[in-house]
């Protein structure tokens, strides 16, 4: 799939996931393709400074878990802020692939 | 340094904001690396080739700190001031490489001056004048001798090892290291000018103090009689091992001077024995500080000057020194010359 397409929709993809549960980087990336079959299948590096915008932002918040002798993994959990603004982004993505739709239906 | 930490160098440099934002990255990145090539072994592929496939999974380092730049400095205000904070990064960095190149030049130029100038005056003087230099000074002659010997050889591992750091030295870590090593050579150079003025100081103070030279005296072309022995100065310009000398002497048929008592040591003088440097017939080469004759006897009649024998492994050798004689002193392995002894008169010496 277009990779500019996944980029423009990536905080909706983090914030939806992140309100099932708190995920780490790799969690996200792993559960994006398990769930998808491979079809929203990125590279990855675009998906940290996404996270780090999101947790500026305020709509989603980071916190390091795991001894320090263990591996230690970056969790990051929604904020009451990033349910709010997840809630708008389903509302225009909806909106969005609707509009998309009838475009599209209409230029067969 | 490794592949993965490579790209994380490449992928974390120029972030824009603290250090510790740059380490926080790092270390997210490192974890979903070490996660990827984890599952990926799992799946049954090699460490290198599952290494290889995380990184390029995780894409390209450039889109990663793009990706941080529009993160971290969205304003304009904060592009200026970001943009000034780089300027001012990338004009330290230059200043930084060029104080530390001053820093390297000012102390290779040092070591140099003090090899080529200040080295072989205390050379002359300890050597030649016979002065009293002290022992930290003498010391530096072999270290001078040693820079020399291996000078272009160290140089290449300079330049090796200084090219190897800059390639192989995660970037993070090389400022600091180069800080440090500017600040090591900086007190380095530092000390080795003050060793230099010293050194200089020391010099010519001690030029001040040097005896007049003595008048030499004729040198006779024959052996000239003592008691029941003959004895004969033989001069070299060009200079002379120990161990030539006295091959020199036996096979005239004689020996390298033996001195047995005070009065064979004034006779010495009489016939040039304190003109120059020449080499007498002891040595300790073999045992250091146990000093024999050429003939295995020990030194049973004496007449070591102030400070001498000296210790130490290169020193071995009985000499008469023009500025020190008649005392004796140990010295090297080369002279000006050699004074041989024969039991009876030679009938011919051809070596003049």
């Amino acid at each position: 799939m277009d990779n500019e397409l996944i980029k423009g929709t990536l905080s909706l993809i983090i914030l939806s996931l992140l309100s099932r549960r708190a995920m780490y980087g790799y969690e996200i990336v792993a559960t994006v393709k398990e769930e998808t079959d491979g079809v929203l299948e990125w590279k990855a590096g675009s998906l940290y400074p996404s996270l780090h915008k999101l947790e500026k932002d305020g709509m989603i918040r980071g916190e390091w878990q795991g001894e320090p002798d263990t591996r230690q993994r970056k969790y990051y959990h929604v904020t009451k802020a990033g349910r709010a603004a997840l809630g708008e982004k389903k509302e225009s993505w909806s909106q969005l692939t609707t509009a998309i739709a009838q475009l599209m239906g209409k230029s067969k | 340094m490794n592949d993965i930490d490579r790209y994380l160098d490449q992928a974390c440099r120029q972030v824009n904001g603290p250090d510790s934002l740059r380490a926080h990255l790092r270390k997210e990145l490192k974890e979903h690396l070490e996660e990827a090539i984890d599952a990926l072994v799992a799946e049954g592929m090699s460490a290198s080739d599952a290494t290889a496939k995380a990184i390029e999974d995780l894409g390209d380092p450039e889109i990663i700190r793009d990706g941080m730049e529009s993160v971290y400095s969205p304003g304009v205000t904060s592009l200026f001031v970001d943009k000034a904070i780089k300027w001012r990064d990338r004009k330290w960095h230059i200043a930084a490489q060029m104080g530390l190149g001053l820093i390297i030049a000012s102390a290779i130029g040092s070591a140099m001056s003090m090899m080529i100038f200040v080295t072989p005056v205390l050379v002359v003087m300890h050597e030649h004048v016979g002065l009293d230099v002290p022992a930290v000074m003498i010391a530096t002659i072999g270290l001078s001798n040693m820079v020399w010997k291996y000078y272009w050889i160290g140089l290449l591992l300079l330049i090796g090892g200084w090219g190897l750091f800059e390639w192989k030295c995660r970037s993070e870590n090389k400022a600091h290291i180069r800080t440090a090593t500017g600040v090591g050579l900086a007190l380095l150079s530092v000390l080795a000018a003050l060793w230099v003025m010293v050194a200089i100081g020391v010099s010519f103070a001690l030029l001040g103090k040097a005896a007049p030279p003595r008048k030499p005296i004729p040198i006779s072309q024959t052996p000239v009689q003592y008691g029941d022995h003959y004895y004969q100065v033989f001069h070299r310009d060009e200079g002379i091992e120990w161990n030539d000398a006295k091959t020199q002497c036996e096979s005239l048929g004689g020996y390298l001077v033996i001195i047995n008592d005070a009065g064979e040591n004034a006779f010495l003088t009489s016939i040039g024995a304190g003109n120059s440097s020449f080499h007498l017939g002891a040595s300790d080469a073999e045992s250091e500080g146990d000093w024999r004759w050429v003939d295995g006897s020990p030194l049973t009649y004496q007449n070591w000057d102030k400070g001498e024998p000296t210790d130490g492994r290169t020193e071995n050798y009985l000499r008469a020194f023009s500025a020190q004689w008649p005392q004796w002193s140990s010295e090297r392995s080369r002279a000006k010359g050699f004074l041989c002894e024969w039991d009876r008169l030679p009938e011919s010496n051809g070596v003049q």
